[in-house]
């Protein structure tokens, strides 16, 4: 009887343990992902700088100032994006709430009482070997010793989980939202500008020297080339974050749908699968910033 | 005076971002027709307008901010409290952890020697 009960003690610590460790893998992976917006604020900023670099080669060709393409420090036009500066410093503010969201539901979703459990075992070694006592008997009360504990401590996390998660889904979906439209609205319309501006720039130089030039017309044209793939890369990272947005606000809803069961089969196979998704779209980010 | 929406700023980003790129396609299409003057005239005015859509698309991104307020404040509250729990839990866990060594020792006591018990108190200890 005894051992028995020890034997689906240990099965339901072992269950609980993997399953709990989804909400945390997930947790984990959304706050990783929720951590890349300052480095996408950074390029919102940079865009602004490189859109005003084209503006101020052109300034000989409008103003009459100096000739295009003249020599001018990038520290000339960073006064001139404060207030995309500006905008950038708030986009990170929701970042940052969301990455230490996640980051503490991590923490208290992952699962220490594997470490506790290696701490009992070793006295229950201690007993057995050292001491030749009956392994069967201490084995099942240290069984049932770290049962109770895990029932306690995971009892306790569950609740406060699903009572933070079941708080805060509204504001998580709020501030998720409130990022889609940061970066898939605002931020596409700052590389749409600085589209614009690049392509006025080349076809304004084309325009004015290629029949005098036709040698660098050539050489222009390339590097507007080179100018628009690197930005359909950035549209491309860009779409990335949205859909890693959209991953972690499913997540969320997810826990919430099942706040009261937190260890439920399906919930541990739907998390595991976002946070996959969410850890190879962090990478990816990574790589691109 | 009413206070702008996000989505009303982003509407006007929109606005001068196409009356610039509508100034910039004229331009191209009548280059021969315009006299130098008038080219740069347009050109200035199509950068401006992109610098507006530019300012006003930021606005748009902290007006959104704003309208957060709320919903940060409360996330930032559960991270205090989710931080606690933490804690809590570590806690709860070094008390039951220690309770259970007790229980675990008990079982020695009732089956154990003396010799073997000190053995297996010494080692907890370590």
């Amino acid at each position: 009887m005894r051992d028995g009960a020890w034997v689906i003690a240990a099965m339901v610590i072992a269950s609980g343990c993997v399953r709990t460790g989804a909400v945390g893998r997930y947790a984990k992976a959304a706050g990783e992902t929720a951590a890349e917006l300052p480095a996408l604020a950074e390029e919102m900023r940079a865009s602004c700088v490189r859109l005003e670099g084209y503006r101020e080669a052109r300034k000989g060709a409008v103003d009459g100032e100096r000739g295009a393409g003249a020599w001018f420090a990038r520290s000339d036009l960073e006064g001139r994006c404060t207030e995309r500066a500006k905008a950038a410093k708030r986009a990170v503010v929701v970042g940052r709430a969301l990455a230490s969201y996640f980051a503490a539901l991590g923490a208290l979703a992952d699962d220490k009482v594997v470490k506790y459990d290696a701490s009992v075992d070793d006295l229950a070694d201690a007993l057995e070997e050292d001491a030749r006592l009956d392994g069967d008997r201490v084995r099942a009360v240290s069984g049932l010793a770290s049962f109770a504990a895990s029932v306690a401590t995971d009892g306790y996390r569950h609740l406060k989980l699903s009572r933070v998660i079941e708080e805060q889904n509204g504001n998580v979906s709020t501030a998720v939202d409130a990022l889609v439209e940061i970066v898939g609205t605002d931020y596409a319309s700052f590389l749409e500008l600085e589209t614009t501006g690049m392509e006025s720039f080349y076809r304004s130089v084309l325009a004015e020297g290629a029949a005098r030039e036709p040698l660098a017309a050539i050489l222009v044209l390339d590097a507007r080339d080179g100018k628009a793939a690197a930005l359909e890369e950035k549209r491309a990272v860009l779409g990335k974050y949205v859909k890693a947005l959209g991953t972690m606000k499913s997540g969320h809803r997810r826990l919430y749908a099942s706040r009261r069961d937190l260890n439920a089969a399906v919930l541990a196979r739907e998390l595991a699968e976002d946070a996959t998704q969410l850890e190879k779209l962090a990478t990816a980010l990574r790589e691109a910033f | 005076m009413p206070r702008l929406a996000a989505a009303d700023a982003r509407a006007i980003a929109r606005d001068y971002h196409d009356i610039a790129l509508s100034l910039g396609a004229y331009r191209f299409a009548n280059w021969e027709r315009l006299s130098p003057s008038r080219r740069a005239e347009l050109e200035r005015l199509q950068w401006t307008l992109l610098t507006y859509s530019s300012d006003m698309t930021a606005r748009a991104i902290e007006l959104e901010v704003d309208d957060l307020d709320t919903a940060l404040a409360a996330l930032a509250r559960a991270v205090k409290s989710l931080k606690r729990a933490v804690k809590h839990a570590r806690d709860v866990r070094a008390a039951i952890s220690a309770a259970a060594r007790a229980v675990t020792l008990g079982a020695a006591i009732a089956t154990g020697n003396a010799v073997a018990l000190a053995a297996a108190v010494g080692e907890s200890g370590s």
